[in-house]
């Protein structure tokens, strides 16, 4: 472990891991709620195009990503409020234009292009600069502060637009909010995980969350930790292991997943049967008592002494 | 505010170019309870959703609050409870999260929750008598249940007016009975109201006006007793009312067993 810390890009990696693990499900879970689970992903292929304008003229290629995410972040909100299926037809040619021009922009740059491809579609994690650090850590912390403060707000706008609106929220904001989140989120997430499997860093701590946390707050909590972890894990792992990082994360974070909604089901099946003892006891003690203002707390703890 | 909370003069509601209602006319005094009837379809939840801004104003005046609807800047002071709930259920939230997100338009993006919030959203959940389920997750409840999250997020709202829909559609019997009470307290305390029902009945008492909408226009506005003679003339139009939804709330298994799921969860 030692040895591993003792080389920078390593601690480089890592401390990218931590920064993405943490941002990326507090925003993943807004898509979620709303039925967005693939969105980035659709960001992710537009962010390719930006990639590659930005190895072709020079410029950082995170920069010219965001500016292409961005961009594409507000067309699908815009799209999305319009509603109909001409803004899905829309959507699909923004995204496959999206990472078409990318791959053949990115064939034109001179050198190791191909290399370059494959590390912006899977990740390269281990090539994370200082200076990449540094923008990464800007744009995480800018996600998730402002996450923490609009958390309620996007939280209702999800649960309910319409009556959000109604009331006065302001509806177009906020979705333009979590729009550009989304987009900045994707391509901080770009390096580690790469742009493919970018939706599932969003989106998989939130479905193994959602298996452990009984509130929106507690299932956020978790998604983050769950982001954390397996980032960690994953980085760590794809080091001794020698497998590329972003496919190592997915893995760990499918892993995690099974094993939760295992013990997620499993817990069901036996609190089914002590409930179904537990009937039996309260129908006996319903003959006695007619008292109804707790219904369920005298039928635990009989189940509790009949164990 | 000495204006009156909502004024509509030959307002016309609808969907784009399409017209549903035309030339609404009503007055609502401060504290008014203002019912308004019709059958499926008529256009009373165009009229709400108009005033709302949910559907197009599209012609005539209407006021909100002291200020015409097209400049109306803040809508803090609204309390709405929509006909057709659409919750997200694809994250769980608990009820009292949702009830929590009434309070939101209270205060400044940039402002925490305060200890006052709480207790508003507290008392809100005490009222429609469901603070002993706040920290389940709203989709275990019933359809009925549900209705009543929805009130007590309005209710949380601490609304200068209160805009419902139906609130009371498929609601128990016994529950009914608690939020007409429910309502007449708020009646009593002053807040003006407009409720879209079919179960004129339960509420009679708190009812100070009442506004009759056939196909799309309306065809009875007075008090109470005034209705009453016009049903006594008029013995079938808008008087025959049907449910919008079914009476029949529906109960997922694990909502009989709250205590038990929250140990599951816990554990
Ligand atoms: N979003 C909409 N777009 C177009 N027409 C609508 C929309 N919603 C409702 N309508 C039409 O408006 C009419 C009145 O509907 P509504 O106001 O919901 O009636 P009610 O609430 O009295 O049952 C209906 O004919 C319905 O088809
Ligand atoms: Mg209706």
């Amino acid at each position: 472990m030692s040895e591993m810390l003792a080389l920078e890009f390593m601690r480089n990696a890592l401390i990218g891991a931590v920064l993405v693990g943490f941002a990326a499900p507090l925003v993943g879970i807004f898509l979620v709620q709303r039925r967005m689970s693939l969105i980035g992903d659709g960001m992710g292929h537009v962010a390719l195009a930006g990639v590659a304008v930005g190895v072709l003229t020079g410029t950082q290629p995170v920069l010219t990503a965001l500016i292409a995410a961005v961009l594409a972040a507000v067309a699908i909100e815009l799209l999305r409020q319009r509603g109909g299926t001409s803004g899905d037809i829309a959507l699909a040619v923004m995204f496959y234009g999206g990472i078409a021009l990318g791959v053949v922009l990115l064939s034109q740059a001179s050198g190791a292009s191909s290399t370059n491809l494959t590390g912006y579609l899977f990740g390269a994690i281990l090539t994370t600069t200082p200076a990449d650090l540094i923008a990464f850590a800007v744009l995480c912390t800018i996600v998730v502060a402002t996450v923490t403060v609009l958390r309620k707000r996007l939280f209702a706008v999800a649960n309910d637009e319409e009556y959000s609106r109604a009331t006065g929220l302001p509806v177009t904001a906020l979705n333009l909010i979590l729009a550009v989140l989304t987009a900045v989120t994707v391509v901080v997430s770009m390096r580690i995980v790469g742009l493919l499997l970018i939706s599932a860093l969003m989106i998989l701590p939130n479905a193994t969350a959602q298996r452990i946390g009984s509130s929106f707050a507690s299932t956020m909590r978790w998604a983050a930790v769950i982001g954390v972890v397996a980032a960690l894990a994953g980085v760590v792992t794809s080091y001794y292991a020698g497998t590329p990082s972003g496919g190592t994360i997915v893995l760990i974070l499918i892993a995690i997943f099974l094993v939760a909604t295992g013990t997620a089901a499993l817990a069901r099946r036996l609190a089914a049967r002590s409930s179904r003892r537990r009937s039996v006891t309260q129908r006996a003690l319903d003959h006695q008592s007619s008292d109804l203002s707790h219904p369920g707390g005298q039928g635990l703890e009989s189940a509790e002494e009949s164990r | 505010m000495t204006a009156s909370p909502l004024v509509l003069r030959d307002a016309d509601f609808g969907y784009g170019e399409q017209r549903v209602v035309s030339g609404v006319t009503l007055e609502v005094q401060k504290g008014d309870v203002v019912a308004i009837l019709g059958p499926n379809g008529s256009g009373k939840s165009t009229i709400i959703r108009g005033i709302l801004g949910l559907a197009d104003h599209l012609g005539g005046d209407v006021e909100l609050l002291g200020t015409p609807l097209h400049r109306l800047r803040s809508r803090a002071a609204i309390g709405y409870v929509p006909q057709h709930h659409s919750l997200s259920s694809s994250v769980a939230a608990t009820v009292r999260e949702v009830v929590a997100s009434g309070r939101l338009a209270r205060r400044r993006w940039w402002q925490p929750e305060t200890a006052r919030d709480r207790e508003i959203v507290e008392q809100a959940l005490e009222v429609v008598r469901l603070s002993h389920r706040a920290d389940e997750e709203v989709s275990h409840l019933s359809g009925g249940q549900q209705r009543r999250v929805l009130i007590a997020r309005a209710l949380a709202t601490q609304p200068d007016i209160l805009i419902m829909d139906e609130p009371t559609a498929g609601v128990d019997q016994a529950s009914q009975v608690v939020l007409a009470k429910v309502l007449g307290r708020l009646a009593q305390a002053g807040t003006t109201m407009l409720i879209v029902t079919h179960e004129l009945d339960a509420l009679h008492d708190i009812v100070t006006r009442v506004l009759c909408v056939n196909n799309g226009r309306i065809d009875f506005t007075g008090s109470c007793a005034q209705y009453d003679l016009h049903l006594a003339t008029h013995p079938t139009g808008s008087s025959h009312h049907h449910h919008d939804e079914a009476e029949a709330p529906v109960t997922t298994p694990l909502s009989s067993e709250p205590l038990d799921t929250a140990a599951t969860r816990q554990s």
